[in-house]
């Protein structure tokens, strides 16, 4: 009854919204229960894994061969008369087989190292950033380990997506709805943004009394939104699920929630 | 019994194929694996740390004896995965190594890609002779050499099981 009520209709205004979004850059966060399975898992591993071939690795009577045995903890050997607390030692090739075995690495030493040493230390980067600590939505950089999407905030003062009118009536030059919002997104931020469309076939519609809105989905690759259009868009932000929940209102975030990832 | 016959009568066909269809791996290993005993075939390997050339760090497992690995050429400044990046420092990693120091030394006497050059500079020119005829593209590796090779007098090379082939009678 509805369809046929839609069908009969005067035909609606389209347009082409946008759900752009950046795709995590780092693993996300585990939780108490993964981080001891992982952590199980990782022991069982290096419990079950092969001696160390060290002959393979490090030729006999050189440098580099002396350098690696000087830093290994030696073996207790099995002695006839001696009792051992932690049971008898069962050595071969030079490693206790009833336990994980522990290679130590010998450490590349640099004197003076400074920090634009090739050889200085390799520390892991922070998982948070300058943007995550001044709370700076307007950022790439911020919540590495989650997908953001770009949201904009309209001329009512309501964030919502970014959409453009699709021209239905134009005779010639017309735009397919994945075009639209290619056009329409570098009109409103820039050209130097590089995004990627995952297909021309929209991933959802909002349907309102005015107009039907097509939702495109797209990542953003390189570059940055850099807000052109002051006049129609306030402000722009680059939010989480959970943020975007906050910030729009229920209905409007119950019709788009679905397009939008979890983590 | 008839089965073993059927496969007989074509083992024996004179167009049979003798290569990889008789090899038959067990099904199981021929040791027997005793309850408890089975362990699984993992290498020693240890947990390394990789700068990537953009200074992002990531870990991942090595059997090569190190903690830690400086790349100074990968996908974060290949010019391939990096299209919308301008202004890249491309590092040649080979910058030290002993092709380098061949070239230094000989220059581009030995270059595949100098020949190359020189291979199309001599095409041009007859090109400019006779229009008419086509030319295989060219690229900077000079891949043309290996597609002549490839169209000329190619002939296929027999891999598997030996054709039975008639022996001549010595008189």
């Amino acid at each position: 009854m509805s369809v046929k009520a839609a069908a009969s209709s005067i035909p609606k205004a389209v347009k082409a919204g946008l759900v752009l979004s950046r795709v995590p850059i780092v693993t996300p966060e585990l939780n108490a229960l993964e981080n001891k399975y992982y952590q199980y898992q990782a022991e069982l591993e290096r419990r079950l894994m092969w001696t160390f071939p060290s002959y393979f690795y490090f030729k006999k009577g050189t440098l580099a061969e002396r350098r690696f045995q000087s830093v290994q903890k030696g073996v207790i050997s099995k002695q006839p008369g001696v009792w051992f607390p932690k049971g008898v030692p069962d050595v071969r090739h030079n490693r206790e087989r009833s336990q994980k075995q522990d290679i130590m690495l010998p450490r590349e030493a640099s004197e003076g190292s400074n920090k634009s040493d090739v050889s200085r230390p390799i520390v892991p980067n922070s998982r948070t950033t300058k943007a995550d600590e001044n709370n700076d939505i307007t950022s790439l950089d911020r919540k590495l380990d989650r997908t953001l999407h770009l949201l904009v905030k309209d001329d009512k003062g309501s964030w919502v997506l970014p959409s453009f009118p699709v021209d239905i009536e134009a005779k010639e030059g017309k735009k397919a709805l994945h075009e639209t919002a290619e056009v329409g997104l570098r009109k409103i931020g820039g050209e130097d943004i590089n995004t990627w469309t995952v297909s021309n076939t929209p991933a959802g519609v909002l349907q309102s009394e005015k107009d039907l809105q097509f939702l495109i989905k797209s990542h953003i690759i390189a570059g940055e939104f850099k807000l052109k259009d002051e006049k129609s868009i306030k402000e722009f932000a680059w939010l989480t699920k959970d943020e975007i929940k906050k910030a729009v209102d229920e209905r409007y975030f119950n019709s788009i929630q679905y397009v939008l990832a979890e983590n | 019994m008839l089965k073993s016959l059927i496969a007989k009568r074509f083992a024996s066909g004179g167009t049979a194929y003798h290569g990889v269809n008789q090899v038959s791996l067990p099904k199981r290993p021929l040791r027997k694996i005793r309850l408890g005993k089975a362990r699984p075939a993992i290498y020693h390997q240890f947990d390394v740390q990789v700068e990537l050339s953009d200074g992002s760090v990531i870990t991942r497992c090595s059997q090569f004896p190190k903690n830690e690995i400086r790349l100074i050429q990968d996908q974060r400044n290949c010019p391939l995965w990096n299209q919308s990046r301008d202004g890249m420092v491309m590092m040649d990693a080979n910058s030290s190594g002993r092709v380098d120091k061949f070239k230094q030394k000989y220059g581009s006497v030995y270059s595949m890609e100098e020949q190359a050059a020189e291979s199309t500079g001599k095409k041009e020119t007859a090109k400019k002779l006779q229009e008419t005829e086509p030319e295989p593209s060219t690229d900077d590796f000079g891949m043309d050499d290996y597609l002549t090779l490839l169209n000329t007098n190619a002939v296929q090379v027999q891999k598997g099981g030996k054709m039975a082939t008639k022996k001549k009678d010595k008189k």
